[in-house]
């Protein structure tokens, strides 16, 4: 598929060991930190909503009701913010290992994102320890939670093939991308409902994946109803699509790499 | 856009390390690492036989902060070596790098010497098909330089093929039967090693105005093993200066060494013009049959405080201009024999 073959997959596996690995070599408590840093994270976001702010959703008796609703779309989006910076920063952070070895370069923004994913499965975590505190029942539809996280890794590696190939050249992308994570966050509805954001931007959230994303998880967790299938057979359509050019545009520019990394 | 490379083709044989010698910067690194596919070549075509074991910039994937172990574990892993044939690999690695308890410590606390066994001790731990070198060969000590080339004969004998890049030509001749020499990205001598150590070097041959070899040395001398031997040259002076003149007698096992094995004082031969002869003397020459090369050497006799010997005129190999010495007789095991005497003791009767 696209190119890869059964090999690949262990040597994506070795990838993706090692960068768990290196990202906390060298810090006492190690890989520790890959789950502490975000849960706490999320102890922070439920402190200051649930008990500080105490936020409310319209419609809604307590403040957990939004704490939960809150986490099941800031959970996804710390795991997306890792695993899009992982993929970006993949490359250029193994031009030991690109120099110098023969292997398909491509897998590296694939490994780098899945490191999101331990990210995602501490999110899931905690949010299954907020659900059962406010007794709120899981249904038949979470089934359909592993289709929802395929997608959202196929959609950043999509976009993480050419953010990672880009970097070599233009390394500046590096340091606005937080910022533009920051912002398309706020452009995503993932602190405030769909409703009260302006009518435009309401239009335009629903070409933008991340917000198909965060809705389909929502759905499955807290609505207790089926993703919508449309967002999300848009969100597999263009993220094929900016995958395959993706990946020949890396495979093309990595002749080039030693020339910039 | 720069082209780092051009207009080159080489092949490898099975079982054969190919020598590619060149300066810094001529292109070699970037030679090997298309032949390891590391980087695309923008036109041309490279054909691989066999799984290659890339030895670029030892320890390039590296982080500091592993153990020994670690490091060689991941190296092995990402090298595709079965997870339980790694135990066994690992043993041989922490041995023959000679790392002892440091072999569980961190990169960052070794020495670069350390690090260097260790980077090849994991490097050639397997036995791979191909090995693409980078001038690797100058790493730690000399006792373990001398175990990093017993090892890669150990592989080639088994069946490894390669190519050794480096601007090291003792390395070539070591290692290599067949040699390229590199120059800004084209292949400027093909051919055998040490011819292509005479292309690389390019030691100019002193201009002979003052004394020379003549033209009717004879390019070959024939002496008997064991016997007394005398090697005559003609030499002649042509302005009056003090001339001296030296031999050495080299061993060039092409692919397996080179080394000196006689090689004489200055001796004087005349101080004004004309045609001399200089005869060497060797009281039972102790060489083994086989052919060897002999180098000759004509210099100004040095001044009171001078230093440097002025070459006047030279026949070595290492120019391309070298002569042959053969040495004829019985095959003996030995490559020197020296006059022993030796007698047998009876033990004491009590």
């Amino acid at each position: 598929m696209f190119g890869f073959n059964r090999y690949d997959l262990r040597l994506l596996i070795n990838l993706f060991k090692m960068n768990v690995r290196d990202r906390y070599l060298g810090s006492s408590l190690g890989s520790f930190w890959a789950i502490s840093n975000p849960l706490f994270m999320l102890a922070l976001y439920t402190y200051i909503f649930g008990f500080v702010f105490k936020v409310k959703l319209p419609g809604a008796e307590t403040t957990l009701a939004y704490v939960i609703w809150l986490i099941s779309g800031y959970g996804p989006w710390i795991a997306t913010t890792e695993a899009i910076m992982g993929a970006a920063n993949s490359v250029v952070g193994a031009s030991g290992l690109v120099k110098n070895m023969a292997f398909k370069t491509e897998l590296l923004p694939i490994a780098g994102a899945l490191v999101g994913a331990i990210n995602l499965a501490v999110s899931f975590v905690f949010l299954l320890v907020l659900l059962a505190w406010a007794g709120t029942p899981i249904t038949v539809h979470v089934i359909f939670l592993p289709v929802v996280m395929v997608l959202q890794f196929f959609w950043i590696i999509a976009v993480g093939m050419w953010l990672s190939a880009i970097a070599v050249f233009v390394r500046d992308i590096l340091q606005i991308l937080p910022t533009l994570l920051t912002a398309i966050m706020f452009m995503t509805p993932i602190f405030y409902p769909f409703e009260s954001m302006p009518a435009i931007i309401q239009k335009g959230s629903l070409a933008n994946p991340f917000y198909q994303i965060a809705e389909a998880y929502r759905s499955i967790l807290i609505g207790n109803e089926f993703p919508s299938w449309p967002g999300l057979l848009y969100v597999a359509t263009i993220s094929g699509v900016i995958l395959h050019f993706g990946l020949a545009a890396f495979r093309r520019a990595k002749g080039s790499f030693d020339s910039a990394i | 856009m720069v082209q780092a490379l051009r207009d080159i083709s080489l092949t490898v044989p099975r079982g054969k390390i190919v020598g590619i010698l060149g300066r810094n910067g001529a292109g070699k690194s970037t030679l090997l690492r298309l032949l390891g596919q590391v980087y695309t070549p923008t036109t041309g075509r490279i054909e691989v036989n066999g799984q290659i074991a890339g030895l670029f910039e030892l320890g390039g994937m590296g982080n500091p902060n592993l153990t020994g172990r670690e490091y060689a574990t991941r190296y092995l892993r990402f090298m595709g070596v079965a997870a339980d044939s790694v135990l066994a690999v690992l043993e041989e690695i922490a041995d023959f790098s000679e790392l002892g308890d440091a072999f569980d410590q961190r990169i960052r606390t070794y020495s670069s010497g350390m690090a260097a066994r260790l980077y090849f001790a994991v490097a050639t731990a397997y036995q791979h098909e191909i090995y693409l070198i980078d001038e690797l060969l100058s790493v730690g000590d000399e006792h373990f330089q001398a175990k990093c080339w017993r090892r890669m004969r150990e592989r080639l004998l088994r069946g490894a093929s390669g190519v050794l890049v480096t601007h090291d030509w003792t390395a070539i001749v070591k290692l290599c039967e067949q040699a390229c020499v590199i120059d800004e990205g084209r292949f400027s001598f093909v051919g055998s090693s040490d011819s292509a150590v005479v292309s690389y070097l390019k030691l100019p041959v002193p201009k002979p105005g003052v004394a020379r070899f003549p033209a009717s040395t004879p390019p070959e001398f024939l002496l008997e093993s064991g016997k007394d031997s005398r090697i005559r040259l003609p030499v002649e002076i042509l302005e009056d200066t003090a001339v001296d003149c030296a031999i050495s007698i080299e061993m060039l096992r092409i692919g397996l060494g080179w080394e000196i094995v006689i090689l004489s004082d200055y001796h004087p031969i005349g101080d004004t013009a004309g045609t001399y002869s200089a005869d060497f003397h060797i009281a039972a020459l102790p060489l083994a049959p086989g052919k060897y090369s002999l180098n000759l050497f004509l210099t100004r006799r040095p001044v009171e405080g001078e230093r440097q010997r002025v070459g006047l005129d030279c026949r070595s190999w290492t120019y391309g201009n070298g002569l042959t010495l053969r040495v004829e007789g019985k095959a003996l095991p030995s490559a020197v024999t020296l006059p022993f005497a030796s007698r047998s003791i009876p033990p004491e009767v009590a």
